[in-house]
């Protein structure tokens, strides 16, 4: 059965099960430690689905895919068989992965380790 | 047959020949007759044709506006059912990312990233707003920085000296001492110097009068003290003499008058607004303090002077003599009234002076010196050794080991050198750059070492009531200068390019981090207006930095934090002390 014909008709199991397990593994992700937010965007770049308020998640989404399409024309030039799998940016307070798709971009914005690292500190002693 | 054939030959021949009336071959004209259009179109399929509009919900209607308003941007999020293409995204790549994220909470994976603390410290400590920036135009940065700042004591007036880059012998520069007057400035940058007067050799050290707000007692390179007063020199003087300005080589003349100093400068006497000593110092003065004294010390201390004004200065000289200077009331002459050398015979042995020092040059030189706020007997010395002696100016022991040493061909002095009656107070393990006395507190010091170490000790006690680290928050690795504030808890301290300001009471971080764009040399804290301090640095500019103001006044009860450490320091003793007495005791009673 085509997309266009899931629109037609109403949810039927199999797809409350992709709901199911979609919402299972979004989940997942969020609950790693210092997770912040997570955010899946479609390949126009609108957000489909965050965990993080509306202003955010627009603010990261259009700035990561903007990254992103950099990202992808660079190693493009470089090597036309190549292509970008993921991006890791690194900032003073936060750490933001993005895993590249032709039709999705997933983004999990993650704090720096300096809490992390402070918990596993206090649990040593 | 034959006539079958020509029966037919005949025929045919008759066709040929016939009439034109006889009928035509009838066959379909191929001419079209009428005209006819069959339109067919390529379909497959039916043709449908939807018509969507575009309908918004909800209309908003909003004008141009300057003032900032947060715009609630609604997410279309899609409803469920997800389609399977998702699905299979998040099935590619959440092993990856999940992988990326446990990673990141690995303590060691912080390794490859530099401690986030340092540059928080940065981002969190406060900055202070520019006041002023200062610069002579008379000296050129490729050949000279600014070595010294002072204010003057009412805060109005600062004054800058200039010294050479490098020197590779002896110093025939001539740079000036600049002054200006904040109350009349009027841009906040290239504000010329108000008053400059040109020395004949470069400046070390310096240090306002603490009474008269334009007078300066200023030790250069080639071991003289200097008295100028800006008073005599008149606003924006300019140098009427070519020569005076110049970089040139010339060297001017020596005035060796035995009897102290006179006004000098050559056929100008006065205008050029300061006399100079003989060279006391073999070396340069790395040290000058102004210190006060009452009737009974000037008795006790003073005997060249007739008229002595209540205030003297202290030299200290790199190669390790410490001098102590009258002044009259006019303070138009100085008189060298005791002369002291640092020498390691007159080191008790106790201190673990090095091989080298104790037998070959016994000689110390002295790197800083302190004069303590309300005992001007009593200053504190580093040696370029790494020890803080605590010294004794009151003393009149002489050194006669040292004078039968120095007794020399080239020795020119002749004025008794006494011993200053050095006790041993630290021994650190790099050069203490500078050592400042505490305005606040009489027995408290800070010594900053040249890798950057701040230590806050205090004269009467072993041990370090505070110890600060400057290097922990600056790229560069030397330590140029610390001084204390006009607050008592409250210090400066030059690592590289930046000016770190501490507090006692707020812990190891600095609480103002002070950039620059070149190396500075020195800074100096406005005594009147606390929250002001000014910095110089190697390309001759001078900044005049305002502090945040929570920063700019004494908070009651600041001053209980180095009471409260000494005694603490001192308990702490106290109880070392007890447990060696009681282990002595256990040791001779086991022994009984």
């Amino acid at each position: 059965m085509s997309e266009k014909e899931h629109k037609n008709s109403g949810p039927r199991i199999e797809d409350l099960m992709v709901v199911e397990k979609v919402e299972s593994i979004i989940d997942r992700i969020s609950g790693h430690k210092n997770v912040e937010g997570v955010i899946v965007c479609d390949k126009e770049g609108a957000a489909i689905q965050t965990t993080m308020d509306n202003t955010n998640t627009v603010m990261y989404a259009e700035g990561i895919r903007n990254a992103v399409i950099m990202g992808t024309s660079m190693v493009r030039d470089c090597d036309p068989t190549n292509d970008l799998l993921y991006i890791r940016i690194g900032s003073k307070k936060l750490e933001m992965l993005a895993h590249s798709d032709p039709d999705y971009l997933a983004i999990v914005i993650q704090s720096r380790i300096k809490a992390a690292k402070k918990e596993v500190e206090q649990n040593a002693i | 047959m034959n006539e079958t054939k020509d029966n037919d030959a005949d025929k045919v021949g008759l066709n040929i020949f016939a009439d034109w009336n006889a009928e035509s071959a009838s066959f379909p004209s191929t001419w079209r007759e009428k005209r006819e259009f069959a339109s067919k179109v390529m379909q497959t399929e039916d043709i449908q044709v939807h018509h969507q509009e575009m309908q918004c919900e909800d209309d908003q209607e909003k004008a141009v506006q300057t003032d900032f308003e947060e715009i609630n941007v609604e997410v279309n999020t899609l409803q469920p059912p997800y389609p399977p293409s998702l699905f299979a995204f998040f099935t590619k790549v959440t092993d990856d990312m999940c992988r990326a994220l446990e990673e990141n909470l690995d303590p060691f994976s912080v390794e490859v990233f530099k401690d986030s603390d340092d540059l928080d410290v940065f981002a969190s400590a406060a900055r202070a707003s520019k006041e002023f920036i200062l610069r002579s135009s008379s000296v050129s940065s490729e050949m000279f920085g600014a070595s010294c700042v002072a204010w003057n004591k009412i805060g109005t007036q600062i004054a800058v000296a200039y010294c050479a880059h490098a020197h590779t012998d002896w110093c025939f520069h001539r740079a000036p001492i600049s002054s200006w007057n904040l109350r009349r400035m009027l841009n906040t940058k290239n504000n010329p110097a108000h008053v400059e007067i040109f020395l004949p050799t470069c400046v070390t050290s310096m240090e306002f009068h603490p009474f008269h707000p334009s007078v300066l007692a200023v030790g250069t390179y080639s071991g003289c003290l200097a008295i100028l007063d800006f008073s005599l020199v008149g606003d924006q003087q300019q140098p009427t003499d070519a020569k005076m300005a110049g970089k040139g080589t010339e060297k001017l003349p020596f005035y060796p008058n035995n009897q102290g100093s006179h006004f000098g400068g050559g056929e100008q006497i006065n205008d050029l607004g300061y006399f100079m000593t003989r060279p006391e110092h073999g070396l340069s003065v790395t040290s000058i303090q102004w210190v006060k004294l009452n009737s009974s010390q000037s008795r006790d201390l003073l005997s060249r002077n007739e008229n002595p004004s209540q205030f003297c200065i202290i030299t200290a000289g790199k190669e390790g003599h410490i001098c102590f200077w009258s002044t009259n009331t006019s303070n138009t002459r100085v008189f060298l009234e005791r002369k002291f050398i640092v020498w390691a015979d007159n080191i008790s042995a106790d201190v673990p002076l090095s091989l080298s020092s104790r037998c070959v040059l016994k000689q110390m030189g002295l790197v800083g010196l302190g004069a303590c706020k309300d005992d001007p007997y009593t200053c504190v010395l580093s040696t370029a050794g790494g020890f803080i002696f605590q010294a004794n100016l009151g003393s009149n022991i002489e050194a006669y080991t040292a004078m039968v040493e120095l007794k020399t061909e080239s020795s020119i002095s002749e004025e008794k050198l006494l011993d200053p009656g050095l006790v041993y107070v630290s021994q650190h393990s790099d050069c203490p750059e500078v050592i400042h006395c505490s305005p606040f507190h009489r027995d408290v010091f800070l010594v900053g070492n040249s890798n950057g170490e701040v230590l806050i000790q205090n004269m009467l006690q072993h041990g370090v009531m505070f110890k600060y680290n400057a290097r922990k928050y600056s790229h560069h690795k030397t330590l140029h200068d610390a001084k204390w504030s006009g607050r008592p808890t409250m210090f400066g301290v030059v690592m590289g390019k930046f000016v770190q300001i501490f507090d006692l009471r707020k812990g190891q971080t600095p609480i103002v981090i002070i950039p620059h764009e070149n190396m500075v040399t020195q800074i100096a804290f406005n005594e009147t207006e606390i929250g002001t301090l000014a910095s110089c640095d190697k390309e001759g500019m001078v900044h005049v930095w305002n502090l945040p103001r929570k920063y700019s006044s004494i908070e009651p009860h600041e001053l209980d934090v180095l009471i409260r450490s000494e005694n603490s320091n001192r308990q702490d003793e106290q109880d070392e002390d007890e447990n060696e007495d009681d282990e002595t005791l256990d040791e001779t009673m086991y022994q009984e």
